[in-house]
């Protein structure tokens, strides 16, 4: 099992370019638990409650998607229900700027359950 | 406090030289901890210690890998969790035994539409199909390695990155199959980017009992 750091990459293309993403530092991977500190508790809350709302909205999503695979939406229904996601998105990405948070601080560490998200 | 690196069978076994190692004994178990701080060191060399103590472990037992910065008050809370949970750490050690983790990363299909503002809810709902699409078929492609790996996972990603993240358990004899395997794949999917990164403990796979 032990290989030295540069031996872990056992298959990839000539051109690792298009695989670069930011890691995001450890200091913000140990912190994304909710942070219940007094001095911020409302950015924590409303990390919370955010995590909370985008969990219902993905769960909804996926639900709207099995409602169409079904058939049982029609045009006018599917037209309503991709603009209330379209809107909720766009409030979400708002209230996100609004406290400084970004997305991965919503995939709240469930410690032993893993990542909500 | 204590750092945990692992729970492992063979108590017994002879822990490996790296750093001040200490263990707790319990029903056949063992917990690998050292006496560490309750805010872990958050450098990319301190994470990767962790990983070359974990590893040596699995050289001969088996482990259950705790994730860095995994923390207990002291080897008390370590020993009540070997005794309380010792059914459950068994069965996820017979699980892991004799298998590593392999990380495959496959770079999506671009969907120009994705990063643009849908003009209508038919359009918006339109581009959560399509994703959802686009991620079954890469799945779908991978079949041949989950045919060789006993468990699978996909991992969540960030949404913005174009990237699907499985992980799979593979018996260690079976790594040059499962590596020839991911050549193969690439010869029959031209346009198929993947990364396959490995092999590690078992992390993934013992989320929910271990940790």
């Amino acid at each position: 099992l032990t290989r030295p750091r540069g031996d872990k990459l056992l298959a990839a293309p000539p051109d690792l370019d298009p695989f670069r993403v930011p890691v995001p530092d450890l200091d913000h991977a140990l912190s994304r638990r909710v942070n219940a500190d007094p001095e911020s508790v409302e950015r924590g809350l409303a990390q919370l409650v955010l995590t909370i709302v985008e969990l219902l909205r993905q769960l909804m999503e996926r639900q709207a998607l099995r409602r169409i695979d079904a058939g049982t939406l029609d045009d006018e229904q599917v037209e309503r229900l991709g603009n209330t996601f379209m809107a909720l998105e766009e409030r979400m990405q708002q209230l996100l700027r609004e406290f400084g948070l970004d997305e991965e601080d919503l995939n709240i560490d469930l410690g032993p359950l893993g990542n909500l998200l | 406090v204590i750092e945990v690196y692992a729970v492992t069978d063979r108590p017994e076994a002879p822990l490996p030289p790296l750093g001040r190692l200490e263990r707790v004994t319990e029903h056949g178990l063992a917990g690998i901890y050292t006496t560490g701080s309750a805010a872990p060191d958050t450098s990319a060399e301190a994470l990767w210690r962790h990983e070359q103590v974990v590893e040596a472990l699995m050289d001969d037992r088996a482990a259950l890998p705790m994730r860095y910065g995994t923390v207990l008050a002291d080897e008390g809370q370590l020993r009540r969790a070997l005794v309380d949970r010792r059914g459950e750490f068994s069965r996820l050690l017979d699980a892991v035994r004799g298998h590593i983790e392999l990380a495959v990363r496959v770079l999506l299909p671009p969907d120009e539409d994705r990063d643009a503002r849908a003009r209508s809810g038919r359009e918006y709902m339109g581009g959560l199909l399509r994703r959802r699409s686009a991620a079954a078929g890469t799945l779908a492609l991978l079949g041949p390695l989950e045919g060789i790996a006993d468990a699978m996972k996909v991992r969540e990603g960030s949404a913005a990155d174009h990237h699907a993240r499985y992980s799979f358990l593979v018996d260690r004899d079976r790594l040059d199959e499962f590596q020839a395997e991911l050549q193969e794949l690439g010869a029959r999917h031209r346009g198929l980017q993947l990364t396959c990164t490995g092999p590690w403990p078992p992390y993934s796979f013992v989320a929910g009992g271990a940790s």
